[in-house]
């Protein structure tokens, strides 16, 4: 028999499901959760808090807003947002989420909920298991970095990510604390094409990628730059204004079983097709190979767009 | 305008294309002691005979191979860009026979030490990381150390000073050399480019001279 708390957490993830379904058209793998709750006529804002902060919410009349702390990655700040809008699409009062609070496996009622709110809306399972497919895996094959690629897949944190997956059973709770207690680091370098810093992704095997603005991917592809090869969009130099190729790149200072890769910076958000080739450039002749990648690339932040007259007005309520 | 303090550089000398192979250092050690003792030497030898003593390649194994193995005459095992190393075959044939040229590789530690031994009459090999300006479309003057992109090895066949300056690239005063790459003939001017005093200093890992013994 389901425990109270289950079925708690349980309601919040059919409200989030059903909010899911009356707002319609969300295909995308990474939830528009800034723009789906500035359509439901929510302030929304950042400001820069203490680290434990994640955020607020507020209630007041039929004025509804939410506040996230400024200062955490995008990832968890859009997590945080799903989590506050599950608190005013819940019903719960105004409030103030404080790590203790939420992170606390005897949290209390509310905070459950929201959690469970957030992590349903974020991380559907049809999304989920959308982006087991895109990596290749299975649930019964998860590794530590399989996880940390669907967590950029889905634009969200890793802990979130693994956490969604204990909800789902695909992983057990304990292999869950031990992969975030390792954190998401570890999984990045668990196997070697995997990624080193937070904005540093890379791209092998496989030729999809995703990221989001500001991000560099290392696209570990063998140039021979030594010999005077290098890979290059075909055509010109930049490939798109989404994305930038940097060329041969020594990473080894960043990522040490890398010598010869190439770079690409991710510019602005969008989906985009690159065609590279690799050449002497000042030859004339037929390229060597030519390899076609994808990348996805995230807005880096959609918050900045609030209105002002909104951001002023809700920045004098949340001080009052 | 250059005024030359020396040009090693020598009329109808082939340049080298090592293709898709790591072979950057051997060829250029090879080119230097082949400059020293007027013979063509065999590139081939050195780079596979470096694999007994370390990461095959590498600059204490090919200083090392050089040392104890030497290098037999160009015609006993010709360099081949189609080469492959990791096949088994990998192995010095039998038309190996000598005799072996054996030098000494030691270190210069400043471009004015790598100016004098050209003044003199030596060809230095430079153990460097390129940077964007080698990828160009029509490279002339290497003047920027950075971005770093590879670990490569050229050798510098001649010194000298700028007369006047060139678009912005280069001054009138500036110390430059011109370096020999192994990238085929089309790169830069017939294999060759100017690098500037400023390159040298920011992507220069080591430079070597190569004394027969």
């Amino acid at each position: 028999m389901a425990s109270f708390r289950d079925r708690l957490a349980s309601q919040a993830s059919m409200e989030a499901n059903r909010l899911r379904e009356r707002i319609g058209d969300l295909e995308a793998m990474q939830v528009p959760i800034f723009n789906i709750v500035r359509s439901l006529q929510i302030w929304l804002m950042t400001q820069p808090m203490d680290w434990s902060l994640y955020g607020f919410s507020l209630i007041e009349g039929d004025v509804r807003g939410i506040c996230i702390n400024a200062q955490h990655p995008e990832p968890m700040q859009r997590f945080t947002c799903a989590h506050e809008l599950g608190h005013l699409v819940l019903g719960h009062k105004t409030n103030i989420d404080h790590s203790v609070n939420v992170d606390s496996a005897s949290g209390s009622p509310q905070e459950l909920q929201a959690q469970s709110f957030a992590s349903t809306f974020m991380m559907p399972v049809a999304n989920v298991y959308r982006g087991l497919k895109v990596i290749g895996t299975s649930e019964g094959q998860l590794s530590p970095s399989d996880a940390y690629r669907l967590a950029r897949i889905l634009d969200v944190s890793f802990a979130a990510l693994c956490w969604r997956l204990v909800e789902m059973e695909i992983i057990g709770r304990d292999l869950a604390r031990r992969w975030i207690r390792s954190g998401p680091a570890a999984a990045r370098r668990a196997i070697a094409d995997e990624v080193v810093t937070s904005d540093l992704t890379i791209l092998y095997g496989d030729a999809r990628a995703h990221g989001r603005v500001g991000d560099k991917v290392v696209v570990d592809i063998q140039d021979h730059a030594d010999s005077g090869y290098e890979w290059r969009p075909v055509g010109s130099r930049e490939p798109s204004s989404r994305v930038r190729w940097d060329g041969s790149a020594d990473v080894s200072s960043l990522l040490e079983a890398y010598e010869g890769s190439s770079l690409l910076s991710l510019t602005a958000a969008g989906e985009e097709d690159i065609t590279i080739e690799l050449v002497r450039p000042w030859e004339h002749r037929d390229a060597i190979e030519t390899r076609s990648i994808t990348v996805e690339v995230a807005p880096e932040h959609s918050i900045e767009l609030l209105d002002e007259t909104q951001r002023i007005a809700l920045r004098q309520r949340a001080s009052s | 305008m250059i005024r030359w303090i020396r040009d090693l550089r020598a009329s109808g000398e082939p340049i080298d294309d090592q293709e898709f192979r790591p072979v950057c250092l051997s060829l250029s050690v090879t080119n230097a002691h082949a400059y020293e003792i007027l013979e063509p030497l065999s590139a081939e030898y050195l780079r596979w005979s470096s694999g007994g003593y370390g990461q095959r390649g590498s600059v204490s194994a090919t200083a090392q191979a050089l040392a104890d193995k030497g290098q037999p005459p160009e015609n006993q095992w010709a360099f081949l860009p189609s080469t492959d190393e990791a096949a088994g075959t990998y192995i010095a044939p039998s038309t190996v026979t000598g005799p072996f040229r054996r030098a000494q590789m030691s270190d210069l530690i400043s471009f004015d030490e790598v100016e004098a031994a050209i003044e003199a009459g030596h060809r230095v090999i430079l153990a460097l990381h390129t940077s964007p300006d080698w990828y160009l479309r029509d490279t002339t003057v290497i003047t920027r150390g950075a971005p770093v992109r590879r670990n490569h090895a050229v050798v510098a066949v001649a010194a000298g000073v700028m007369e006047s300056g060139v678009g912005g690239l280069l001054r009138r005063g500036d110390r430059v050399l011109v370096i020999r790459n192994s990238w085929g003939s089309n790169w830069g001017q017939n294999g060759h480019a100017i690098m500037t005093e400023h390159a040298f200093v920011t992507s220069v890992h080591r430079s070597l001279l190569v004394a027969p013994f």
